[in-house]
């Protein structure tokens, strides 16, 4: 069974990695143990630039992969240290697929999350923007609503249509079943004309996105911050013993 | 020059291969690093573009600051 001759080149690496640190730090410092800054019960996830499905941006482009959220999401959920999710977004949209993926990774925490909206939240962004238990926007952030579409080369028949508007569907259900916006407002935001340059859809800003019932409140990172913290006591004493479930 | 198209931009000016080439990720505790390569006068760095991490206390670190070089193990 243990015959392989070769030592997993993995577990190797790890020591040497570990035994050059603490060289390093004696050499550095004097010491091997340097002060820890106290952990945070507070992580933040930020979402910029594009969001990046199964197709790779050229690398001069500001993206945010879901191969790297969800093992964040996974982590900060598992861990016990970690008591709530900060989500800060300021993003143009992207791949819709990765975006809902993204935004039900959010929704199913079991952690208390906020969302705060700066810049923008425009497209796939929506959706993750109203993910969390609750959510802010900065009083000068925008969100683009509009529908589903693709670029490139497309397939012009009628099954192309249908895939897309049932893509658009799911992206509506997610909105209106975590945001107090009805079926058929954001339909008429996602479809009204004259308010894009030569498109369909709705640019909200700030206190229209709360006045729409998509976000909950206008407010920064203050508000957020404090907004997390109280969700957090709230879910110590539904959980007095903290106990998490492994 | 304006190109009126319905083709998306990646297809008509493809991307170097070696522009990919040049950044690649490295974990970290804790995180991700995403490093660019960079041919100097020391010889090959690595050049910090972005941290990858949810813990915010990471960010206060000054050795994962963008534009600090990093030494790969």
């Amino acid at each position: 069974m243990n015959e392989n001759p070769q030592p997993n080149p993995n577990q190797d690496q790890g020591k040497d990695q570990k035994g050059s640190g603490i060289i390093e730090k004696i050499q550095q410092l004097g010491q091997t143990n340097v002060p820890q800054m106290e952990q945070s019960n507070i992580h933040v996830l930020t979402i910029i630039g594009q969001i990046e499905g199964h197709m790779q941006l050229p690398p001069q482009n500001k993206t945010t992969k879901y191969e790297h959220i969800i093992p964040q999401l996974v982590a900060a959920e598992q861990n016990p240290k970690i008591e709530g999710l900060l989500i800060i977004l300021n993003t143009v949209g992207g791949d819709v697929e990765a975006g809902l993926a993204l935004a039900e990774m959010i929704s199913s925490m079991s952690k208390p999350t906020v969302t705060l909206v700066l810049g923008g939240g425009h497209s796939i962004g929506v959706p993750i923007a109203v993910a969390a238990n609750f959510s802010y926007i900065a009083e000068t952030a925008t969100m683009t609503i509009h529908p589903v579409r693709l670029t490139g080369l497309v397939i012009g028949v009628p099954q192309t249509f249908e895939y897309l508007d049932k893509m658009q569907d799911r992206v509506i259900n997610f909105v209106t079943r975590h945001s107090g916006i009805s079926e058929e407002n954001f339909k008429e935001l996602m479809l009204s004309k004259g308010n894009l340059t030569r498109d369909i859809g709705t640019n909200v800003i700030g206190k229209d996105a709360v006045s729409y019932g998509l976000i909950n409140e206008v407010g920064g990172i203050g508000q957020a911050l404090s907004k997390l913290n109280e969700l957090i006591d709230q879910n110590k004493k539904m959980h007095p013993n903290g106990d998490v479930i492994q | 020059m304006i190109l009126y198209t319905y083709v998306n931009q990646e297809a008509i000016f493809p991307t170097d291969e070696k522009d990919f080439s040049r950044q690649e990720m490295v974990d970290i505790p804790g995180g991700q690093l995403l490093l660019e390569k960079e041919e100097g006068e020391y010889g090959l760095q690595y050049k910090i573009v972005r941290l990858f991490s949810t813990d915010p206390n990471m960010y206060l670190e000054n050795k994962y600051n963008p534009g600090e070089y990093f030494t790969k193990q």
